[in-house]
């Protein structure tokens, strides 16, 4: 009976396969509730582990041989120890197992030369890592909770934990979960578990949670992934400067910079925050209600000063670029082709991107020049229209002029039907026919 | 004689002017209740002249390829003095074209103007028609906009269906298996040379198969005459006629020039072979009725019902016995009312509910 039992077992076994799937007792007896309480362990295994699809079965880390049970009928004799057989390694031992492969370069080449063998030699590095092998704290995060166990998934398939828009959620399992996190410190203070609410509010979260961006950054484009750790004051303008490095360069070589490090303050996080980034706006800017210059700098101040010109400069470009914008419109909707003002138009709402980043100079003489320039582009633009609308006024009058001259000329011609046709005979042309 | 100049007289030995002139000044028109009909043609003629005469003056400066062609329409519409006004003047003619000429022609088969002798004046009229939807259909891809663009992918892939050399002359319209700059280049060329060569030639033979013939009278007015029940009239051609013919140029031409003022024809966005479709695409306002018909049916057979529709609407004067013999055919007037029903109908509904 039972072996009428394997071979069905074997027979779907295969069908549930895409490939050719090893000749294997151990999945055998793992997908049947007969021979195992949890088939679940099996059944995803063989749903697409990535693993599984390389070619690779359980023996591969498990050892053991699982013709021997397939052959004898006894599955238990291909767990042999003397075959092989290595118990589950256990949370503690869990890293170790999977970098016995995935840190052996040899080995990954043969199944993915692009992927790197250096997380083991990361995750070492990471405050996971170091909890669990110095601390043999196994609440830490271990390989299996983000990529899973038997049914792991490579990072591209869109239902693996750690596919670039499901990482948020990944670390949220624990980040914030506040009773899991208890007793957890940094740097002497308890780690919060709000992150996850705050990043996903934030326009990172936005992007990456709601539009499916995976340009916009995660956890790990911050934290690092294998060797996730907190970054310290000093390398978060060069966690969000791996995106935004215009703007890095442009704080770095700002007075700030260097205030900044003396009074030991973050950078970008001081003024955009971390998990929380909203979208920024020119409102940041400037001496206005909100504005978070004023946060550090007093009334009538240099600061001060210069935040006021600089939005007020930034003010003006936009109104530049707004008010070219409608007469533009304005004569579009008259009929004019406007396709060269809007290209040229475009080069000054270059401008204004650009100064955008350029604020993080602090420097109003920076920002000046490329918004001058900026106004100067609008200004012609917003010339052109104008004159395009003059254009417009003496089209019309041209067309009421020609109108007349048509309704003249239609009124002399039929004038002159009537002449003709009152000397026209058309008796006799008629009787000529 | 006397009284001439030696430069007449020098032509008129060459060219006989005077056969010229006595045919001139003994030509007519009937006139009747349905006259206003006649004037169709003249107007369609107009048009075509004043298409000739913008589309030579948009040479001047137009390039076609598609790296150069929307740039040149632009700076046409924008730097040219006047270009804008020459272009869409082009543009509004070329509409009111096409129009007059699908008027011309129902108003020609209503008539059964077609019936013997002028069955040659019918068919090189309707070959004349498939030359100036030619002209629309090449034309309106040469500003390589985005619109025209995919109008063009659309119209063209219905080459495929035509048996036997369908791939061949798909790319032979495209100039490749895909429209690109290869497709304006070619268009182009059908469009300043290839059909103009053709039009002349035909509009030469369609103009003097008419005046040979003269025009046609309705069945029903003959019939009236012979019963006595109206009497012939006929009026000159030179110069009551041309007058009213003039009289009708004059207005359209003042009702393009308003409309290229009032709303100069739109360039729209440049070309983007890489750009999605949006959905409702849809080839110019005189395919649509075709395009909208072959949603409902199998394209091959639709592309198939098309073919043979065109040649039987060429050859129908050989089928009109009754018409011929100068009586009523009521069946051809329901086929013409049928047609002409069933292609606004189908051009309504392609722009007011277009489906998918």
């Amino acid at each position: 009976m039972k072996k009428i039992k394997l071979i069905i077992l074997t027979f779907v076994a295969i069908q549930f396969s895409s490939i050719e799937a090893k000749e294997s007792s151990c999945i055998n007896c793992h997908l049947s509730s007969e021979w195992v309480s949890d088939t679940t362990i099996a059944s995803v295994f063989m749903a697409g582990d990535i693993h599984r699809n390389m070619g690779l079965g359980c023996e591969d880390c498990h050892g053991g041989d699982p013709k021997i049970g397939f052959v004898e009928g006894d599955p238990v004799l291909a767990m042999d120890p003397a075959k092989g057989y290595k118990d589950p390694p256990g949370r503690l031992g869990v890293p170790e197992f999977c970098g016995g492969c995935h840190s052996d370069v040899e080995y990954m080449k043969r199944y993915n030369p692009r992927l790197s063998t250096d997380q083991l030699k990361l995750y070492k590095t990471s405050i996971h890592g170091k909890s669990l092998y110095n601390r043999k704290d196994t609440k830490v995060a271990i390989c299996t909770d983000c990529h899973g166990g038997h049914g792991i998934l490579p990072s591209s398939d869109s239902r693996s934990g750690v596919f670039h828009a499901n990482i948020p959620g990944t670390c949220k399992k624990c980040h914030s979960d506040t009773g899991y996190m208890r007793g957890y410190k940094y740097e002497g203070k308890q780690i919060p578990t709000d992150q996850y609410d705050e990043y996903r509010e934030s326009i990172h979260g936005i992007l990456v949670l709601e539009k499916g961006d995976n340009s916009a950054p995660a956890c790990n484009a911050c934290h690092g992934n294998h060797g996730a750790t907190p970054p310290n004051l000093a390398s978060v303008s060069a966690a969000c400067g791996e995106c935004h490095a215009n703007n890095r360069d442009f704080f770095n070589g700002s007075p700030h910079k260097e205030a900044w490090e003396a009074m030991d303050l973050p950078e970008c996080e001081q003024c955009h925050g971390n998990h929380n980034i909203k979208a920024v706006t020119d409102d940041l800017l400037g001496v206005s209600e909100g504005a978070i210059c004023l946060d550090c700098h007093a009334e009538n101040s240099a600061g001060y000063l210069t935040a006021q010109k600089m939005s007020m400069s930034i003010d003006s470009l936009k109104y530049s670029i707004a008010d070219a914008d409608s007469i533009v419109q304005e004569a579009e909707r008259k009929g004019v082709e406007g396709g060269q003002a809007r290209f040229d138009l475009g080069a000054a709402k270059d401008d204004l991107t650009r100064v955008r980043s350029v604020v993080h100079t602090f420097d109003h003489q920076q920002v000046s020049e490329i918004t001058t320039a900026g106004i100067k582009t609008s200004g012609g633009v917003k010339l052109g229209a104008e004159a395009a609308l003059k254009d417009i006024k003496i089209r019309q009058i041209g067309l009421a002029v020609s109108l007349l001259v048509i309704i003249f000329v239609a009124i002399m011609i039929r004038l002159k039907i009537k002449q003709v046709d009152s000397k026209t005979d058309f008796e006799a042309w008629s009787q000529s026919k | 004689m006397p009284g001439r100049s030696k430069v007449y007289e020098w032509f008129n030995t060459r060219a006989d002017i005077d056969n010229i002139l006595k045919f001139m000044k003994k030509k007519t028109v009937p006139h009747h209740r349905y006259s206003l009909w006649y004037y169709i043609g003249g107007m369609c003629l107009f048009l075509f002249i004043v298409q000739v005469v913008t589309g030579i003056l948009l040479l001047l400066y137009y390039k076609p390829t598609a790296e150069a062609a929307f740039e040149s329409v632009q700076y046409i519409m924008t730097e040219v003095p006047f270009g804008w006004l020459i272009r869409s003047v082009h543009s509004y003619a070329a509409n009111l074209f096409i129009g007059f000429v699908f008027i011309h022609m129902f108003s020609v088969f209503l008539m059964k103007g077609y019936r013997k002798p002028r069955e040659l004046t019918w068919v090189s009229g309707a070959f004349l028609l498939f030359i100036a939807l030619g002209f629309g259909f090449s034309g309106y891809l040469l500003p390589w906009n985005q619109l025209a663009y995919l109008a063009t992918n659309v119209g063209t892939n219905f080459a495929v269906m035509v048996p036997f050399v369908g791939e061949w002359l798909l790319e032979f319209m495209r100039g490749g298996p895909e429209v690109t700059g290869a497709t304006l280049t070619r268009f182009f060329g059908f469009h300043v040379a290839v059909l103009p060569g053709i039009c002349t030639v035909l509009l030469a033979a369609h103009i003097i198969l008419i005046q040979r013939h003269g025009m046609s009278t309705p069945v029903s007015i003959e019939k009236e005459i012979e019963t006595g029940k109206a009497r012939r009239l006929e009026i000159p051609f030179f110069p009551n006629f041309l007058y009213r013919d003039m009289l009708g140029w004059t207005l359209a031409l003042g009702l393009i020039i308003l409309l290229s003022t009032l709303f100069p024809w739109e360039l729209g966005e440049k070309a983007d072979i890489l750009k999605p479709a949006p959905p409702h695409v849809r080839p110019e306002w005189f395919f649509v009725f075709m395009y909208q018909t072959l949603k409902y049916v199998p394209k091959a057979l639709g592309v198939f019902g098309f073919a043979v529709a065109g040649i039987i609407w060429i050859i129908l004067p050989f089928m009109d016995g009754k018409s011929n013999r100068g009586e009523r055919n009521r069946i051809f007037t329901i086929i013409g009312v049928a047609a002409l029903l069933y292609i606004i109908i189908f051009t309504f509904i392609g722009y007011v509910a277009p489906g998918e």
